[in-house]
């Protein structure tokens, strides 16, 4: 016991002590040789220093000749042993994702579908526009625990027997849960979205979040009163609390662009015992449920497939749109949102479709997800978020040209986020 | 007549609802004062109101010969005939033109009221003008006319033959009139007397893309000029500067950001910004000259018309027949007395008159409506007209209160009183309050269950969120058979048996007093809301005549038609909607359809009608353009198979039937409309409608230089530790360590986010690892393979220090590397040595593994550990 080596006075002491042990360094930090170069970038992508000074000096040398983003890949990739590559898909890739996964943004989020399936993308170096889309979630191979539609006890295996998450596999959500390959959407259909972002609710959530993590934009960064509202559903109070003025100046320039792309959710429900608290197994428990077919609807007095959380205080403003379909629009291809680059790959669907599948699909296809890809590795790897910088009399524009020709290298190299946190080590390795 | 006035049917033009009774039209009343009486004795109807308008007059002439005389007797008859209201002057050889209230034959009363009032509109009807004209009123005016047409519109609901005829009149094409508008390109002045003084020198840190501090739409502080112009516009009212959003939210409701008028970092002021900004609005609205009308060659535009300033002027879209047989006091808050603004009429027609006085933090709002805004308003009556209430629900047994409610939050709790018939706080006949998401009732009976405070309480079921911050629709029920009932929306929320069922309300208090908004006298349990309509019932409402009175909706509705006929070339053709005033900033319009106001009209070709939008004031209303997507084809088919030529647009699928427009002028000035079209007919506008360029997503810009270190996050943290002292992860020292820390440690890698509770958890972690390590004698010789444990530690400093200092310091690799970013390590030794030296027990050799746990405790939770 601690009480036998260190009582209280020396615990304290240590205590006390800790902050005197400042820190001075021998050369500013914007000076960095190869050495300084390659320890950073180590550091920073795994959490680790080198392993070893061998490590160290070769990473140096080949920094010197000009290969420090295939040092860069290498360190990703295990070449500079596998405790690096661990701390870069368990630290670095699982510190990333977790807050994206739940609604408080909790980092502390244990393993999910989720955040195995970004790191499994990231790690394979899949096109990561599928993130989005594609009929893909990661287990790994040597848990027991089976992948469960309504648990996570799979991947809190993985966690718990310390298992290396370089040997998560790509399966398919459709051979592990009841969803139609048709109705997966990457990441936005996996349990762990669905039970922080269907629940309850109406669905909105699913599409603000992703905004959030995949687009790095919240709904404050989207308002645009401008739009046309005709697909604002009735559940939208257009006088809260009898001042319309909330509605006419907050409320619909979120709900203009957000209530007819959310409507590609139209189908998805997280099913759960509703009667259950936070606390109790009831939403731990729950599973995506996908309506395949029309479902009697006691509300409208029609069978329809979409969810009845879509029709939900309906005479809070009976005029307003009812839900028939998963059809969704993209109505922030007009107006200010135009400057979010839709459709900068020319891959994207034609600012509509049906489902999250496409939805997803236009999302990813943007200019602001593929740069928002760039500015969250950008964060995690030179520990600030990426601007310029104005003195008063110039701003060096360093910052916003480098995450441009990463962006646009990012879509060069198909999409492959390893080469992202490549050049962006490089980047910021110091000079 | 005005141009809402009642179209001549033998115009032909149309009849929508095709039933009516004969109506004339008569030539007017002689004013009268003198005295008249009757000297009646025999009741025609036992269950006739107690409305106090007849003057304690009975009927005993010849029995009615139908019934729609029987229901002109009970409904209107038996209100006015009294000498103090018509019976003076109209009964039988009274001086006044037409005696409708004769008391000699009812039968021929009714033959001459039916000249005198039209059953179709009883707004319009010639009795109730000539109230509002002050003949011969017994209140004010406003009140007597409010009156009377209730007295009528019952009437006119209780006969079966009478259904309501809606008529749509012919409006001349009127253009818009002039306005001011945002000029396209940047105006000059613009951008220097608002963009470049004010919004991108104050607020560009968080309205703008490249934001410090956010990117908060919207943009009116954009980098870009034209992002900024484009953005402010609907933040700005060209008709009154200080009407802006920029200056209110700077005046009346201001964010945090205000700042110092006078540069120099003093106190900021943003009542000084609020007139800086009207002062520099002003300006560019100064630089952009004369309002300009709608030029029809480039816009398409319907003629123009104005929301309706009153009932009389406008074409009523009420739909009728809402239920009230057994209404025994009602609020429309009309504010009906301009002699006494307080007045909170009962327009119920039952005597006595229970009206209301509005105290405090209460207020009447434009749609018709009493909002209560804090903790002194209130609604409340007089204990001797309260008395009503308890007198006719103890005849009964039984009662509904009905509301149209709009709570103002669903934060308010403990039961806060919306209507109550109480006597203080914990006194009371009846309560409906509301508590979060909940509507509750507090009832007073007979039963053994029930006390004088009205519990036990019933209220909608917890988790079903049925109480919304909307306008909500509410009725409890309560007799014998059911208790209490809760409805809500035409909805039935409660299920749960009520305790109080098989008892009565016969032991309600007389001296307790209706109050709305608060309790009596006002007791900290004032409600947040607006109440639109009130009404008490002495019976229960059924679930038809709840429906019924639900979907009748609550205010004044108004068709308003748009005259489309030149863009169309039909004459009289229109567009109409559906518009009322939905509270006090905006207009709902509703349920546009398309009609021709000439019988027999073919449309000889399609009308397409793409883009449309409503207009007010002079140009595009900026927000709430629901049908600006609409696509429709309008086919001579679908013309002639729709109901009376009605043909409603939502026929075609259009997204939604309603949307609502922002008002610009105050009351008793109304708004002029009108709506525009990207193509209607053969006429296309030539405006440009596509989406201008905007710069590209932006990154934002720091005044500052940006840290180039950061903290080790939770992960990394644990990991380093593990890693360095070779203590596993799974050691039993140190796992259940981190679970327990680990929401403790950093969870981002942000410096300025470090805490002291951060630092004490990676102490308390670093601990746990360094105990594990001194613990074990093959880890701790791997660490510190030159260390003596059996000697005291101050004489073996280099020992303790070098593995420190090769792990952290800029030696980390000391054979060969040195590692300029790293820690200075003479720094760092000297640091650890005082810190030996400190140590007493460094001297013991008994207790040099606690000494060695203290320096590796302090090393590993310090920065030289933890930043990288």
């Amino acid at each position: 016991m601690a009480t036998k080596k260190l009582n209280n006075r020396k615990t304290l002491m240590a205590a006390a002590i800790c902050s005197c042990i400042s820190l001075t360094f021998t050369a500013p930090l914007s000076y960095a040789g190869p050495k300084e170069q390659a320890y950073r970038m180590h550091e920073r992508l795994t959490g680790l220093p080198p392993e070893s000074e061998l490590d160290l000096n070769d990473m140096a040398t080949r920094i010197t000749a000009g290969d420090a983003q295939d040092v860069a890949l290498d360190i990703m990739n295990g070449v500079y042993g596998s405790a690096a590559q661990e701390g870069f898909l368990g630290g670095t890739l699982k510190r990333m994702a977790a807050p994206w996964t739940n609604r408080d943004q909790d980092p502390f989020e244990p393993l999910n579908d989720y955040i195995a399936t970004f790191i499994g993308v990231v790690n394979d170096e899949v096109d990561y526009r599928e993130i989005l889309r594609a009929n893909m979630v990661y287990t790994h191979p040597a848990v027991t625990t089976p992948y469960a539609t309504n648990s996570n006890a799979h991947y809190e295996a993985i966690e718990a027997q310390a298992q290396p998450l370089r040997d998560l596999q790509q399966v398919t959500q459709s051979s592990v849960s009841s969803l139609p390959a048709e109705a997966t959407a990457g990441v936005m259909t996996t349990r762990a979205a669905a039970k922080a972002f269907f629940i309850l609710g109406t669905n909105r959530a699913m599409l603000r979040f992703t905004l959030m993590s995949q687009m790095c934009r919240d709904l404050e960064q989207m308002e645009d009163p401008s739009g046309v509202p005709d697909r604002i559903r009735q559940d939208v109070s257009r006088s809260p609390g009898g001042d319309s003025q909330l509605f006419l100046t907050g409320c619909v320039g979120c709900h203009i662009g957000m209530d007819p792309l959310a409507q590609a959710f139209a189908y998805y429900n997280y099913q759960h015992n509703p009667d259950g608290d936070d606390t109790t197994d009831d939403r731990e428990n729950g599973f995506l449920m996908y309506n395949t077919s029309p479902q009697p609807n006691p509300e409208l007095g029609i069978d329809t497939r979409v969810q009845p959380k879509y029709h939900i205080n309906a005479n809070n403003f009976p005029y307003g749109y009812v839900t028939p379909d998963d059809q969704w629009d993209n109505y922030w291809r007009e107006g200010t949102n135009e400057a979010i680059g839709w459709n900068w790959t020319g891959d994207a669907p034609n600012s509509g479709g049906n489902g999250a599948k496409t939805m997803g699909w236009e999302l990813a296809n943007s200019y602001a997800f593929a740069q928002c890809q760039v500015r969250k590795v950008f964060k995690s790897v030179c520990l600030r978020d990426p601007g310029d910088y104005d003195n008063g009399t110039t701003v060096d524009t360093s910052d916003s040209q480098k995450v441009a020709e990463i962006t646009d290298n990012f879509r060069a190299n198909g999409f492959n986020m390893k080469r992202v946190f490549a050049e962006t080590a490089d980047y910021c390795k110091g000079e | 007549m005005n141009q809402f006035a009642q179209y001549n049917v033998l115009r032909g033009l149309k009849l929508i609802a095709l039933v009516s009774l004969s109506v004339g039209v008569l030539s007017g009343f002689t004013s009268c004062s003198s005295d008249s009486g009757g000297d009646n004795t025999q009741v025609l109807n036992p269950n006739g109101n107690n409305n106090g308008g007849s003057g304690g007059i009975s009927y005993d002439g010849p029995a009615a010969a139908s019934s729609d005389v029987t229901e002109f007797k009970v409904n209107l008859w038996d209100n006015i005939v009294a000498d103090n209201r018509c019976g003076n002057c109209h009964k039988q050889d009274g001086p006044g033109t037409t005696w409708f209230v004769r008391d000699d034959n009812i039968n021929t009363a009714y033959q001459a009221a039916l000249t005198v009032v039209d059953l179709e509109n009883p707004g319009d009807s010639l009795l109730v003008q000539r109230m509002a004209s002050d003949h011969n009123c017994w209140d004010v005016p406003n009140v007597c006319a409010d009156l009377m047409e209730t007295w009528i519109s019952n009437w006119a609901n209780a006969t079966e033959a009478t259904t309501t005829v809606v008529t749509i009149d012919p409006v001349p094409a009127v253009l818009p009139g002039a306005s001011l508008n945002f000029p396209p390109p940047v105006p000059a002045a613009f951008e220097s007397n608002v963009y470049t003084p004010i919004l991108r020198e104050y607020c560009s840190r968080c309205h703008s893309e490249d934001g410090s501090e956010r990117q908060q739409q919207p943009y009116f502080a954009s980098g870009d000029v034209t992002t900024a112009y484009r953005a402010a516009q609907s933040k700005i009212d060209l008709n009154d500067a200080s009407n802006s959003r920029l200056v209110y939210r700077l005046a009346v409701a201001p964010h945090t950001n205000c700042w110092d008028p006078n540069d120099a970092g003093g106190p900021v002021d943003c009542a000084a910004n609020a007139v800086e900004m009207e002062a520099g609005i002003q300006a560019f609205i100064d630089s952009l000259g004369s309002p300009a009308t709608v030029d029809p060659d480039e816009l398409q535009v319907s003629g123009a018309l104005a929301f309706p300033a009153n009932p009389s002027q406008g074409q009523s879209a009420n739909a009728a027949g809402r239920y009230e047989s057994n209404i025994i006091a009602k609020y429309e808050f009309k504010q009906l007395d301009n002699t006494n603004p307080d007045r909170v009429v009962d327009t119920s027609g039952i005597s006595p008159q229970l009206d209301l006085t509005r105290t405090g933090d209460a207020r009447f709002v434009s749609s018709w409506g009493m909002e209560f805004f804090g903790p002194s308003g209130r609604a409340q009556g007089l204990t001797s007209n309260s008395r009503k209430l308890r007198d006719a629900i103890s005849l009964t047994g039984e009662f509904a209160v009905e509301a149209w409610v709009i709570p103002a939050n669903v934060t308010q709790d403990n039961v806060r009183r919306i209507i109550s018939y109480s006597g203080g706080p914990s006194e009371r006949n009846f309560t409906l309050g509301q508590t979060l998401y909940n509507y509750n009732t507090l009832l007073r009976t007979d039963s053994v269950d029930s006390n004088g405070n009205g519990s036990p309480l019933y209220s909608t079921p917890d988790g079903d969120d049925v109480l919304q911050a909307s306008l909500q629709h509410v009725v409890v029920n309560f007799d014998a058979t059911n208790g209490r009932q809760i409805w809500v929306n035409g909805e039935l929320t409660t299920t749960d048996a009520d305790v109080l069922a098989n008892s009565s309300p016969s032991n309600w208090s007389d001296s307790h007093v209706l109050v709305l908004g608060n309790e009596v006298g006002g007791m900290d349990l004032d409600w947040k809301g607006t109440l639109r309509f009130v009404a008490i019932h002495n019976r229960v409402l059924t679930q038809e005549q709840i429906l019924t009175n639900f979907s009748v909706g609550v205010g004044q509705k108004y068709y308003m038609p748009f005259n489309i006929s030149s863009l169309v070339n039909i004459p009289e053709a229109y567009i109409v909607f559906e518009v009322e005033r939905f509270d006090d900033y905006s207009y709902l319009f509703n349920d546009p359809f398309f009609t021709v106001l000439e019988e027999g009209v073919v449309i000889s070709s399609d009308i397409d009608i793409q883009g449309m939008r409503i207009g007010i004031n002079g140009r595009e209303a900026p927000t709430g353009q629901a049908f600006a997507k609409m696509d429709v084809t309008i086919t001579d088919a679908d013309y002639q198979a729709a109901e009376n030529n009605w043909l409603r647009l939502s026929t075609y699928g259009i997204p939604v039937t309603g949307t609502i427009i922002a008002s610009e002028k105050v009351a008793p000035e109304t708004d002029e409309f009108f709506l525009s079209f990207d193509r209607i007919g053969v006429r296309t506008s030539s405006v440009d409608r596509s989406t201008p360029d905007y710069p590209d997503v932006a990154l934002p810009v720091y005044s500052y230089k940006q840290s180039e270190i950061g903290l080790k996050h939770f992960y990394e943290i644990n990991e380093m530790f593990s890693s360095l002292t070779g203590v596993s992860k799974d050691n039993a020292l140190v796992a259940g360590k981190f679970d327990t820390l680990k929401t403790q440690l950093p969870s981002s890698e942000d410096p300025v986010a470090f805490s002291t509770t951060q630092q004490m958890g990676i102490t308390q972690l670093a601990a746990a690892y360094c105990e594990a390590l001194t613990a074990s004698t093959s880890l701790r010789t791997a660490f510190w393979p030159s260390l003596n444990f059996g000697q005291a530690l101050n004489t073996q400093r280099n020992a303790v220090l070098d593995p420190m200092l090769e792990k952290f310091s800029s030696q980390t690799f000391m054979d060969t590397t040195t590692l300029a970013t790293q820690p200075d390590p003479t720094d760092m030794a000297a640091t650890v040595d005082t810190l030996l030296a400190e140590l007493s027990t460094a001297a013991n050799a008994s207790e040099t593994d606690s000494a060695a746990l203290a320096v590796c405790t302090s090393v590993f939770a310090s920065a030289v550990a933890n930043v990288q």
